[in-house]
């Protein structure tokens, strides 16, 4: 047991108590694949604060933020949120209801929006409200409509996603993830499937919501907005964490050699 | 030769035709489900079995099931109506085609979907009916009314078991008449006079769906 990791980490165990997210050494494996996507990734986030996610492709960014609602089950690892933990052993998995406690308390925004084609923006924002909470429907709607005129789309509540913009479709996304009152809120590059100027307008919303207290965690390649935004930038490479730290420091005096190459291959762009 | 004089006694068939065809269709959609969940299941048995009921019953010419069932059942105490026997075999036969239709359906749906409805707390059930099920359909319904009209072609076959169908009227007019071409070429047109317009339905329907489905990507 490579406990020694402890001594470097007491500082993180004290954090652990108070985290409000807490991933302990997440591993993720796939079959046939040597390399571990995941590879033994500590992490806790206080309460309202920002994370930004940041780092090359196929550096587990993703599978990793997917790991803290169990949309990727870890191979091993524990994930606490808000009081809830979910612990995962190799061949040994948490059930159903474990998970559904879990993910009550997280929200989670898609590349690609993943909105629901067959339903109005509005049904999107309802749908769980209704069926995962059991809030009545009027009241779901009230909600729904509310939130929608939160990301500027009250207007666009009785269209199908096929009908808005992609810009306008990840902002219903948004709508729907905070619809079920979420501790935390995920965003797996939100904007990477956008144009920019369509980005712009999700990172607005974004803004709003990180200002209004929300604690998120970002995958990201939009480095303006880990600069100005974010509270931390995390830098991950090859399934673990480089280096990380207040965003001036990292954006603008990283430590690793692999941190530098990366955000000059980024910032030269 | 005109070949409308025989429809009045073809049309006394056309009763059993329709019947057997939207009942089996009928039985063929819903057993089909249940069937599609043992295929697409994660658990090794469980798909195993769905795989078996697939392959045995595509495996086998319907006909041969109707003689199984009707003519060998018999033989241990087991007697079955003509109508209904034909109408339960054609059903299950019809439900494993169905059920590739549906697996097609459900892969049809990107994973997104389902991850969406997972992030988002949503239960098995309700991914279902309300995310999964609805799209699904959208891919599922033209190769179902396909099946439709290859089942109401295969209704035939009830007319070997005594079933008195269109093909069954067809067989004894023919016999007594001295036009047996007259005969059977109604016969096919009054089959024609279902299928076509069915067909028809079909290809609206599908490019409607197409349209909406371009329009969502």
């Amino acid at each position: 047991m490579p406990d020694e990791k402890l001594i470097a980490g007491s500082a993180t165990e004290a954090d652990a108590s108070s985290a409000f997210v807490h991933a302990e050494d997440i591993r993720v494996s796939f079959p046939g694949s040597s390399a571990p996507a995941v590879d033994g990734i500590t992490l806790s986030v206080a309460q309202g604060e920002v994370v930004a996610v940041i780092g090359p492709s196929g550096s587990g960014k993703s599978t990793f933020l997917r790991c803290l609602n169990h949309l990727q089950p870890p191979t091993s690892g524990k994930v606490t949120i808000d009081g809830v933990s979910i612990v995962d052993r190799p061949g040994q998995h948490p059930r159903a209801n474990e998970l559904a406690l879990l993910r009550r308390k997280v929200g989670m925004v898609f590349q690609n929006f993943n909105l629901f084609p067959h339903l109005t923006a509005l049904q999107n924002v309802t749908l769980a409200q209704v069926h995962a909470l059991g809030i009545d429907k009027r009241e779901a709607n009230e909600r729904a409509l509310t939130l929608l005129a939160t990301v500027g789309l009250a207007d666009r509540a009785g269209h199908r996603p096929a009908q808005c913009s992609g810009g306008q479709q990840q902002r219903i996304a948004i709508a729907r993830a905070l619809a079920l009152d979420p501790k935390v809120v995920l965003f797996d590059e939100p904007t990477s499937a956008l144009d920019p100027e369509l980005g712009a307008e999700v990172l607005t919303v974004m803004r709003d919501l990180a200002t209004s207290g929300m604690t998120m965690i970002v995958v990201t390649h939009e480095m303006g907005f880990a600069e100005q935004v974010a509270d931390r930038v995390v830098f991950m490479d090859k399934g673990a964490i480089i280096e990380q730290g207040a965003p001036s420091e990292v954006l603008r005096a990283a430590r690793h050699a692999r941190t530098k190459n990366f955000l000059a291959a980024v910032m030269n762009r | 030769m005109n070949i409308f004089q025989y429809w009045p006694e073809l049309a006394q068939g056309i009763r059993y035709t329709v019947q057997v065809t939207v009942l089996a269709f009928l039985i063929a959609a819903a057993l089909a489900v249940p069937v599609t969940g043992l295929r697409v299941s994660r658990l090794g048995l469980l798909s195993f079995v769905g795989t078996c009921y697939v392959e045995l019953l595509r495996g086998v010419p319907p006909l041969a099931w109707l003689f199984i069932v009707y003519f060998g059942l018999p033989a241990v105490g087991w007697f079955i109506e003509p109508l209904t026997a034909g109408t339960v075999v054609l059903g299950v036969v019809y439900s494993s085609y169905l059920v590739e239709v549906y697996r097609a359906g459900l892969r049809a749906i990107p994973d997104g979907q389902r991850e969406a409805a997972q992030s988002l707390g949503l239960g098995r059930v309700v991914t279902y009916t309300r995310v999964i099920g609805p799209q699904a359909l959208r891919t599922v319904l033209p190769p179902a009314v396909a099946y439709l009209i290859a089942l109401l072609k295969d209704s035939a076959l009830v007319s070997t078991i005594g079933v008195l169908d269109v093909t069954a009227q067809a067989l004894s007019l023919g016999r007594s008449s001295s036009n047996g071409l007259a005969v059977f070429v109604s016969a096919a047109a009054l089959y024609l006079a279902f299928s076509v317009p069915i067909g028809a339905f079909a290809r609206q329907l599908d490019v409607r769906l197409r349209h909406g489905q371009k329009a969502m990507a």
